[in-house]
């Protein structure tokens, strides 16, 4: 065992570079995946704080239908049908009752507007939502907050309402990215790892040879490796675990405040996450990226397939990869699909450059040339490895910058609907906003209690002229978020400001 | 002649290369008794490696039987793990190795390496010291073997070899990288160590002066031309 370890003492920065890498990765891994069940926790949080409408369902958990609303009605309960309804063509439609919306009283402004004749979209009467034929409709029935369990009628339950779906999904992509860096963290450690670890293992061959000679088995060379591993494994990935944690806290703390910031209460699920798994994981990345060979080995013989199959195979990678990305239904089959493209890619780039490499030493005359060639098919063999971790940090670049874009994107959506608003019109990319601006302006004259806000979004695209992408938020009352939020451009009075010209 | 330490029998061995067979070794018969010395000679290619190689267990015969230190080892048949164990031991605690080249471990100091070597066979270390003054390189001792010269490295690995108390030395060509006057004062030293603590010694040369030292003679290029 001593023998062995000398080899460090001769090469101290090899050790040195394994315990760095060793530790850096932890952190890094630990932190990402400690903000991502934080985020996960904080986002159930805020979707719990959110969502406080609630809604009467049937206890034996059938669709309701209009004689539940009638029965309801007729117990005394004041529930507002909503009718969600998707035709064939176009996009979602709620129908809701303006007669039953008084049931949630003289309270917001929002709900006012439901006493009004609605002719906007996507809420309609009632009558118009069930007469359009849908490909799919389905009644719930909204109680308001005042409603208990005890008022209603036997075999109906409360249950909260979200008008939102779209929330899920948003909060899905985002955890889902965070998730993808935390696995490309992990595969690029292993790949890196693996690297610094062979060039050891290969300055030590000598060594192995020596003590097989000496009357060492091999497999007790391989027992004093899998230990020297594993105990430099432990030794770097609990600090690791400390630092990411230590990381995470202070990331997490920005993270925290944004939270804050969206909902005006801490959100923040700032609980403590256990050791194990971390310490768990990273152990056994280490333990593959490095002794995986050794395992493999084992089966080599079994495993060892022609050039031409291992080709094809590569080949059939990176060709279900691309076609894989092209049908991908979701994000995570997208990122699968990256993966699956990358490894084709990186199985296959070393041995056909080889292959070049030694068809043009072939055709070369020149001896040096020659030798030239030949190294190079040689080295690039060798690089299969670290070819492959060069495209995956790469690919952790594009990850971080798809990440940013669509957690922004998204984020905006799911602003839009986290707004305190309880209705907001979303007008379409390049139809006239005048239109919607007016029939709000009508709804401010006839609902003295009213107030609308305009939000406008995507300040660049804004700057061209042309395609205006602006977007009529009504919201009442005003938050301070609104004004505050600095993704989102607001104005106070905002049809002075377009019709000066300055949109 | 004293009680024997080795016996071979009608040892057979050959390599498969493509489709054909290559027969290197056929049908070698010699015993060697405890402290005596054999010189393998033959031309290049003729299997002097092969046979050392053999002798150690690092390669396993096609037919033929080795009685080595009290064992049997018979050719073909299962239980190659048990064989290669045994072997191993043997390897470990009775027969030393000495190549042309890279018999040291490079990460460790000529003393450390010897103290290892001794270890490894169950051995005290202490004198380990004394086996490189012995050899004349006492002052060398904590430099590593790429700091010092070809022929210091194989005094360096006869310290080895000698002090894990061999049964038997397998020296194959140690001098071949060395100059005449130092391969001569390196192999002097092995022949007198070799005489003074009483190991067996099988040396394989291609040089007819240095087999001339050995009590032994086997020339497999003889052999194999028969
Ligand atoms: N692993 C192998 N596979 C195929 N043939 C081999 C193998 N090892 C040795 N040989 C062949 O066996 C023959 C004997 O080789 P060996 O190394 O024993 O020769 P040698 O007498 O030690 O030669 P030298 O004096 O050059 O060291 C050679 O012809 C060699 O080509
Ligand atoms: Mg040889």
């Amino acid at each position: 065992m001593r023998a062995l370890l000398s080899h460090y003492r001769r090469h101290p920065l090899q050790l040195v570079a394994l315990a760095v890498m060793i530790v850096l990765a932890t952190m890094l891994w630990t932190g990402v995946n400690h903000l991502t069940s934080q985020a996960r926790a904080s986002l159930g949080q805020s979707e719990r704080a959110v969502t406080e409408r609630q809604q009467v369902v049937r206890s034996d958990g059938q669709t309701l239908v209009i004689e539940d609303f009638v029965a309801l009605r007729l117990a005394g309960v004041c529930v507002m049908p909503w009718l969600e309804a998707t035709p064939e063509t176009g996009s979602r439609l709620v129908g809701i009752d303006p007669l039953a919306a008084h049931c949630f009283g003289a309270g917001t402004g929002a709900s006012q507007v439901l006493d009004q004749p609605l002719d906007g979209k996507p809420f309609v009467d009632m009558h118009a939502a069930a007469g359009i034929s849908a490909r799919e409709s389905r009644l719930y029935l909204l109680a308001p907050e005042t409603t208990q369990a005890t008022d209603l009628p036997g075999g109906y339950h409360l249950k909260t309402f979200s008008t939102s779906p779209d929330t899920g999904e948003l909060g899905d992509s985002f955890l889902l990215n965070l998730e993808a860096l935390g696995v490309l963290v992990l595969l690029i450690t292993a790949l890196l790892l693996r690297s610094v670890y062979l060039l050891g293992l290969a300055q030590r061959r000598d060594s192995f040879a020596l003590l097989h000679r000496f009357g060492v088995s091999p497999g007790q060379v391989q027992r004093w490796l899998v230990l020297e591993i594993l105990v430099l494994a432990l030794v770097c990935v609990v600090p690791g675990v400390w630092l990411g944690r230590w990381l995470a806290a202070g990331l997490g703390g920005g993270f925290g405040k944004a939270l804050d910031g969206l909902f005006d209460i801490p959100l923040y699920a700032g609980q403590g996450q256990g050791w194990i798994t971390p310490v768990l994981v990273m152990l056994g990345v280490v333990v593959i990226a490095c002794l995986g060979d050794l395992i493999l080995l084992r089966f080599r013989d079994r495993l060892s397939l022609p050039m031409p199959v291992r080709a094809g195979l590569a080949m059939a990678l990176l060709v279900a990869g691309l076609v894989m990305a092209w049908l991908a239904p979701s994000l995570p089959w997208v990122f699968v699909a990256v993966a699956l493209v990358f490894a084709g890619a990186g199985w296959l780039t070393p041995a056909t450059v080889a292959y070049l490499a030694r068809w043009r030493a072939n055709r070369s005359s020149a001896s040096l040339a020659l030798w030239r060639h030949r190294e190079l098919a040689v080295l690039v063999r060798r690089l299969t490895l670290p070819l492959v971790a060069l495209q995956f940090a790469l690919a952790m670049v594009l990850a971080v910058q798809a990440l940013v874009t669509t957690f922004e994107g998204t984020f905006d959506r799911w602003l839009a609907q986290r707004l305190e608003a309880a209705y907001y019109i979303e007008v379409p990319a390049g139809a006239d906003s005048k239109k919607a601006a007016e029939w709000l302006t009508n709804q401010q004259e006839k609902v003295p209690g009213l107030r609308w806000h305009r939000v406008i979004r995507g300040r660049a695209e804004l700057a061209e002229a042309g395609s205006q992408q602006v977007d009529v938020f009504a919201v009442a009352p005003v938050g301070s978020l609104v004004r505050a939020w600095a993704l989102l451009e607001s104005a106070d009075q905002p049809w002075v400001a377009l019709s000066s010209g300055a949109g | 002649m004293t009680e024997s330490l080795l016996a071979v029998r009608g040892l057979t061995k050959h390599f498969v290369s493509g489709n054909e067979t290559v027969p290197v070794i056929d049908k070698l018969s010699f015993t060697l008794g405890q402290g005596q010395s054999l010189a393998l000679t033959g031309r290049s290619g003729s299997g002097k490696s092969t046979v050392l190689n053999l002798l150690c267990g690092l390669e396993l015969p096609n037919a033929g039987t080795i009685v080595m230190h009290g064992q049997v080892f018979e050719a073909g048949g299962a239980a190659t793990r048990q064989k290669a164990a045994a072997w191993a031991t043997l390897r470990r605690q009775h027969i030393g190795v000495v190549f042309q080249e890279a018999n040291l471990m490079p990460a460790l100091s000529l003393l450390e390496n010897v103290r290892f070597r001794a270890q490894l066979a169950g051995r005290d270390a202490a004198n380990s010291e004394d086996w490189l003054t012995r050899l004349g390189i006492g002052e060398l001792a904590r430099r590593y073997p790429d700091q010092v010269s070809g022929g210091q490295r194989q005094r360096a690995a006869l310290a080895m070899v000698f002090a894990m108390e061999p049964a038997l030395i397998l020296a194959d060509e140690p001098t071949g990288s060395l100059d005449r006057h130092t391969a001569d004062e390196v192999i002097q030293a092995l022949f007198e160590l070799q005489a003074r603590y009483g190991c067996s010694l099988i040396l394989a040369t291609h040089d007819a002066e240095l087999a001339a030292g050995c009590q032994q003679h086997l020339d497999l290029g003889h052999l194999s031309a028969l």
